[in-house]
């Protein structure tokens, strides 16, 4: 029984120690409702104990105005990193009977005696929402679960000083993905990103409102207002795909199942922010002041070698390294001695951000050729920048170079003076590409060879071709023998021709007359004796005269008796006769043709 | 059935040509286009990778000396100009291109002194293409070879053509043989070179002998357009357009 009290009492104790941790709080999803709406209110009693306790009293103030429809009450238990939570949760289902602004809560509980109180919530009732309006009621009432904010590190500052802006997304409702629509306008702005390490995003829970939302910080900018007054960052805008259930996810949960979710595209923009940009101050501004040379600097230059011949090149190196906008900052005048060359060869900027601060490095290089020997000073240069830490201006500069330049007579430097075309020509930029002239793939140059050996040919052909065929024409032209020779076996074939047409007709007296011409005519014309009035004995004595063999002329002078013959015989000769004729007639054409070449 | 199989084939090729060609032109359209949007280094990877499939093109060449320049890297500039310079030898663009590069070298140096007529047969002579001399010269033969045969065939004709025109056509007949000899060792057998170096401003020592310890003969810097006379091992004896003459190590040639 002793045991049994002490029991008792120790749990009281225990009760007693972790009663001043419980937590009230009232919450409602909407801030608007239409009247006949009905709506819920939630209240949440959190503690950090295993057990909360009895409620002895539950009250909430403020409810007279709505009805009380329903009621349901609910208990859970967590346990994260060994500390433990437990909450009741209450809700309540009210009914709006009245237009107006009513004020519900605090709710007063009662907890072993001991009275808490919450926060208290608003309520504007409404007569109706309009279509368009409930809407864009129900896109507000999206809003609170899901926002995007642009949050600047300052929104005072001096013209071209870096500020670090944080696009955070707040959400209570899933999202699945997001991608950037719009960013920021560079207008007015000098904007850097802030590329983020492994593209992760930094992601942590939040209470706002009593309302726990997890935040997910989107992006990060630095931003260089580029002129002094109230300047407006535009908003950054995102297209947010989330995950949006189809009834009240407090109401029913057999539909809100995952089964019953659906997902949506939402576009989400954020706030703009106004920045009030100060111009940097007047007093002690140096002259030909660079604004965007604000952040704070540092200035070295160097060469590569201090000695050299004449002709000879040297590099020379400025760096300009700090926190500040390196890309945009003026470079410093150098006067280099005129007895040098001087040709930019390079500039290379490399930029870094640690923990929101700009930081950069930013390097000139000049080649710099000495054209006469002695010793040169490059002088020291100058850089004014405008100090944020200390707020003032400040001038920094670096070491003089001595270069010492040894005579050689090795050296090609020859004059300088350029002409007035020439000076034109270097004020001139360089003329543009040629974009669209690629017809002509590929453009071999040889001497075509086999097109010198077809030369060749032509040439070694044509011109023999030309000069026997000239001369040929002229004999033809000149020497009427040539020309009766020449054309002589055309007119006894024109002859034969005739001869043949006759050879199916009865007029005998004419064939056979045909091929004697064509046997006389030919012979007269080649060897050139007039045709008139030959007959076969003269024939015969020109052929003995030209050496022939005896047998051959016999042959040719029986044919032409034969033809004579035929002419006057009263019998006609036959048909198959006529046809050996006319055979023997070709044949003897072809042989003298042979023999009197 | 083989004459099917060899149509495949040559049709696979000529698809497959033409498939090459109209990717490097897509290279060359995005080339031109980061150029015009002033990203040079981009634009650069991609006229390189045309010119890396070795083909000859004086757009090509003139866009690449182009970028070079404005990446400010004149002794490639040159060299491309010069080569596109070969291939178009009158165009007014790159004859001021390369001479605007050209008086961006530290070194300026001034031509040997010519008689106005050496000059005037030299630019004659650098005018014009392998390709166009022969064409010259085929225009020059068939008109001789028609004069001959005309001659040939005409019985009596006037002093001018009969010997004055085929003598005069003959003469240049030989002059354009000389040339295309001339202009075929300048396409084929280039001895005209740039020096070159990847440090664009970087001292370069020429000596008066071929070896490293010889005394300088003196000191110009990249970008020269020089002309090679001897080779020994891996030393060129140059010359200069002003008739220096020295030797340099042949990595620092660049053969147009």
């Amino acid at each position: 029984m002793k045991r049994f009290f002490l029991i008792i009492l120790l749990l009281f104790t225990l009760i007693n120690i972790y009663a001043n941790d419980i937590n009230v709080e009232l919450s409602c999803e909407t801030d608007q409702v239409q009247v006949g709406q009905i709506f819920q209110i939630t209240v949440n009693i959190s503690s950090n104990s295993r057990q909360i306790g009895k409620i002895t009293s539950f009250n909430i103030l403020g409810t007279s105005n709505f009805q009380v429809t329903g009621q349901s009450e609910g208990t859970s238990v967590s346990i994260v990193n060994g500390k433990v939570t437990s909450t009741k949760t209450r809700r309540l289902t009210l009914y709006p009977a009245k237009v107006g602004n009513f004020v519900i809560g605090p709710v007063q509980v009662k907890i072993n005696n001991k009275l808490y109180k919450s926060n208290t919530i608003n309520i504007k009732v409404v007569k109706s929402l309009t279509h368009s309006n409930s809407k864009k009621e129900s896109n507000k009432q999206q809003d609170n679960r899901i926002f995007l904010k642009a949050i600047p590190e300052k929104n005072t500052c001096f013209v071209n000083e870096p500020v670090h802006v944080t696009f955070k997304l707040f959400t209570r409702i899933p999202v699945n993905n997001f991608n950037f629509k719009d960013l920021p306008k560079a207008k007015d702005f000098w904007i850097e990103n802030i590329e983020k390490k492994d593209n992760r995003i930094k992601q942590y829970y939040k209470i706002i409102n009593h309302k726990r939302y997890l935040v997910a910080e989107l992006k990060d900018i630095i931003v260089f207002p580029t002129r002094a007054g109230k300047l407006t960052l535009t908003p950054l805008s995102i297209n947010c795909e989330v995950r949006v259930q189809n009834s009240d996810p407090f109401f029913d949960d057999f539909f809100s199942s995952p089964f019953f979710e659906q997902t949506k595209t939402i576009t989400l923009n954020s706030n703009s922010i106004i920045f009030n940009v100060k111009p940097l101050p007047i007093d002690n501004k140096p002259q030909n002041f660079s604004d965007v040379n604000v952040g704070s600097f540092d200035i070295k230059a160097t060469v590569n070698k201090t000695q050299v011949k004449q002709n000879e090149g040297v590099t020379f190196k400025l760096i300009i390294s700090g926190m500040g906008n390196i890309k945009m900052i003026g470079e410093p005048e150098i006067n280099f001695p005129s007895n040098f060359n001087v040709y930019k060869s390079n500039s290379n900027i490399k930029s870094k951000i640690e923990n929101g601060k700009i930081y950069g490095e930013k390097i000139i290089e000049y080649a710099l050729i000495p054209e006469n020997p002695g010793k040169f000073t490059i002088k020291p240069i100058k850089f004014n920048f405008f100090d944020l830490n200390e707020k003032r201006y400040k001038t920094i500069q670096t070491k003089p170079i001595i270069i010492t330049v040894k005579k050689s007579n090795k050296s090609l430097a020859f004059s300088n003076n350029l002409t007035q075309n020439e000076i034109n020509i270097l004020n001139e930029d360089i003329k543009y590409i040629k974009p669209d002239k690629f017809a002509t793939i590929n453009i071999p140059q040889q001497i075509p060879g086999y097109l010198i050996i077809i030369y060749l040919i032509l040439s070694l052909v044509f011109i023999p071709i030309a000069y026997i065929h000239s001369k040929h024409l002229k004999k033809l032209h000149m020497d009427i023998n040539y020309a009766r020779a020449f054309s002589a076996g055309k007119i006894s074939k024109k002859r034969l021709k005739r001869a043949k047409e006759l050879l199916n007709t009865d007029n005998i007296d004419d064939y056979y007359n045909e091929l004697y011409k064509a046997i006389v005519g030919f012979i007269c014309d080649k060897l050139a004796i007039p045709a008139k009035d030959l007959n076969t004995n003269d024939i015969k004595q020109i052929l003995l005269n030209k050496n022939l063999e005896e047998e051959q002329i016999n042959q040719i002078i029986d044919f032409l008796n034969k033809c004579q013959m035929a002419r006057f015989l009263p019998t006609k000769p036959e048909d198959k006769q006529k046809h050996e004729d006319f055979e023997s007639a070709k044949q003897i054409l072809d042989n003298i043709n042979k023999i009197l070449k | 059935m083989k004459r099917i199989l060899l149509l495949l084939i040559f049709i696979i090729v000529i698809v497959k040509i033409s498939a090459i060609a109209d990717i490097i032109s897509e290279d060359f359209k995005k080339a031109n286009k980061f150029y015009y949007e002033k990203q040079y280094d981009s634009a650069l990877v991609y006229y390189k990778k045309i010119e890396n499939t070795n083909i000859i093109n004086p757009y090509l060449y003139y866009n690449l000396g182009n970028t070079y320049f404005k990446l400010n890297k004149i002794p490639d500039a040159i060299y491309y100009y010069e080569k596109a310079k070969k291939y178009l030898p009158r165009d007014k663009d790159i004859i001021f291109n390369l001479k605007k590069a050209n008086l961006l070298l530290p070194d300026k140096i001034k031509p040997m002194e010519k008689t106005f007529f050496i000059k005037w047969i030299e630019n004659i002579k650098n005018s014009l293409t392998l390709k166009e001399v022969f064409y010259l010269f085929s225009i020059t033969f068939f008109l001789l070879l028609v004069i001959i045969i005309y001659n040939i065939y005409a019985f009596r004709t006037r002093f001018f053509i009969k010997i004055f025109l085929p003598i005069l056509l003959g003469v240049f007949l030989i002059i354009e043989i000389i040339w295309l000899f001339e202009r075929n060792d300048f396409y084929n057998n280039s001895k005209t070179a740039i020096l070159y170096s990847e440090n664009s401003l970087e001292t370069i020592n020429v000596k008066v002998a071929p070896r490293e310890d010889d005394e300088d003969a003196f000191i110009v810097h990249p970008g020269l357009k020089i002309e090679i006379l001897n080779i020994r091992n891996d030393w060129y004896e140059i010359k200069l357009e002003n008739g220096f003459t020295g030797w340099v190590k042949s990595s620092y040639c660049r053969i147009l």
